[in-house]
């Protein structure tokens, strides 16, 4: 799913287990590893910059609670990223962010104008444009988007984790997809 | 098959996600119908762009505001440790009153301690004229500490006899509840020491030294 840096010269689980003995050297080097995707997680999810780094912090502090819990059955970063995802959408809970209701079938009239083959494929997806539309993406299709397409998360995880079934996960997904899509042919 | 079924279930396709003989008749569909193939393209350049989307950078400040906040909640001993939910002293709740403040309300709850302070100062200064100068209060944080603080001294003497029937659980909830009075009352004092005039700290101090007592009284 998230690639492990295990190639770096002390591993991650040998950091976690020092920094569960409060051993801060060891809890920074996690930090410096880990925390740009964390923060690009957490800013992809929220699109708020200010939003992003606080849930950031509160993260790496539930981190460092709970990383004596890390017994690395699994890769450390799947752990963190599992870590992170629960406490942004704890973050949309608390808010009372609502996420798109959508049918298992999805909305067939929605995407009817596209049968009309009106708009011209773009010539390549530049990254940045792409970054700048999953931020004008509704909430629920761009935490789908997000868990599927950039972490990895298959629909029957996304499921269990949002609480929805998996026709659900893959309509909301494909629905991204297509609202992406005309965000970027329409920067063109 | 027809276009608009390809293209509401174009994602399943492009993730094998349909089953071996839906999918051979996507492929068949696709190959003839140019509008269906432009769209499976469009889809699939996103798919593949997302997976390599660039990093962003937080502010070199947050590191430092992680680490301070985990020592500042004594987190450094044993991360592990289950602890129990701290009992707020009032100089806690006071500090997490002001946190919650919005800018407005601040400016507001500001501009009242401004005007408190102005009155009470020249209030103070007429009731204790010629006995306890604008001078004296600079240097002394709180006038009547001292007599404060003995009093509480000759309370918590008289009650230590009682402590040595106390088992070791017991004790520890005591010495602890008191060290964070302690430690609030240090925290009082310093900033007082900085803004010696402000009438919230002095109260807080008051309402502190109140709690130390009222301590004793509940252990008793």
């Amino acid at each position: 799913m998230i690639a492990n840096p295990s190639n770096t010269a002390t591993s991650d689980y040998e950091l976690a287990q020092a920094s569960s003995r409060g051993d801060m050297s060891a809890f920074e080097q996690i930090y410096e590893r880990h925390h740009r995707r964390v923060y690009s997680l957490c800013l992809r999810m929220v699109a708020n910059a200010t939003e992003a780094e606080d849930l950031t912090q509160e993260v790496y502090i539930q981190l460092f609670r709970k990383i004596g819990s890390f017994r690395g059955e699994s890769a450390f970063t799947t752990w963190l990223h599992r870590l992170t995802v629960n406490h942004v959408l704890m973050h949309f809970r608390k808010k009372g962010v609502k996420f798109e209701k959508t049918t298992e079938e999805g909305e067939i009239g929605e995407i009817q104008d596209l049968i009309q083959g009106g708009t011209e494929r773009p010539r390549y997806v530049d990254r940045l444009a792409l970054d700048k539309a999953i931020a004008e993406l509704p909430p629920g299709y761009r935490t789908v988007f997000i868990l599927h397409d950039i972490e990895g998360f298959e629909h029957e995880e996304i499921g269990n984790i949002l609480g929805v079934s998996t026709g659900t996960s893959k309509s909301q997904l494909h629905k991204a997809r297509m609202r992406l899509r005309d965000l970027l042919n329409k920067k063109i | 098959m027809e276009c608009l079924i390809v293209r509401n279930t174009l994602s399943d396709y492009l993730d094998s996600g349909l089953p071996e003989t839906e999918a051979h008749q996507f492929a068949a569909h696709l190959t003839g119908c140019e509008n269906c193939q432009k769209l499976e393209l469009q889809l699939a350049e996103i798919r593949m762009a997302a997976r390599d989307l660039p990093l962003h950078t937080p502010s070199k400040a947050l590191w430092m505001r992680i680490s301070n906040t985990i020592e500042a909640e004594g987190m450094l001993t044993d991360p592990r440790a289950t602890r129990p939910m701290k009992k707020e002293t009032l100089l806690d709740q006071w500090r997490n009153a002001w946190a919650s403040l919005s800018f407005p309300q601040l400016a507001g709850a500001g501009a009242l301690a401004a005007l408190l302070v102005a009155f009470g100062s020249v209030g103070i200064y007429r009731q204790f004229n010629g006995v306890v100068s604008m001078g004296a209060m600079q240097t002394s944080v709180l006038p009547e500490e001292s007599k404060l603080k003995s009093e509480f001294e000759r309370k918590f003497d008289a009650f230590k006899a009682k402590m040595t029937s106390w088992d070791a659980q017991r004790r520890t909830a005591f010495e602890s509840d008191l060290s964070r009075l302690e430690k609030s009352l240090d925290a009082c004092r310093t900033q007082l020491a900085a803004h010696p005039q402000d009438a919230q700290l002095i109260e807080q101090m008051r309402q502190l030294y109140a709690e130390k007592s009222a301590l004793l009284d509940q252990a008793k």
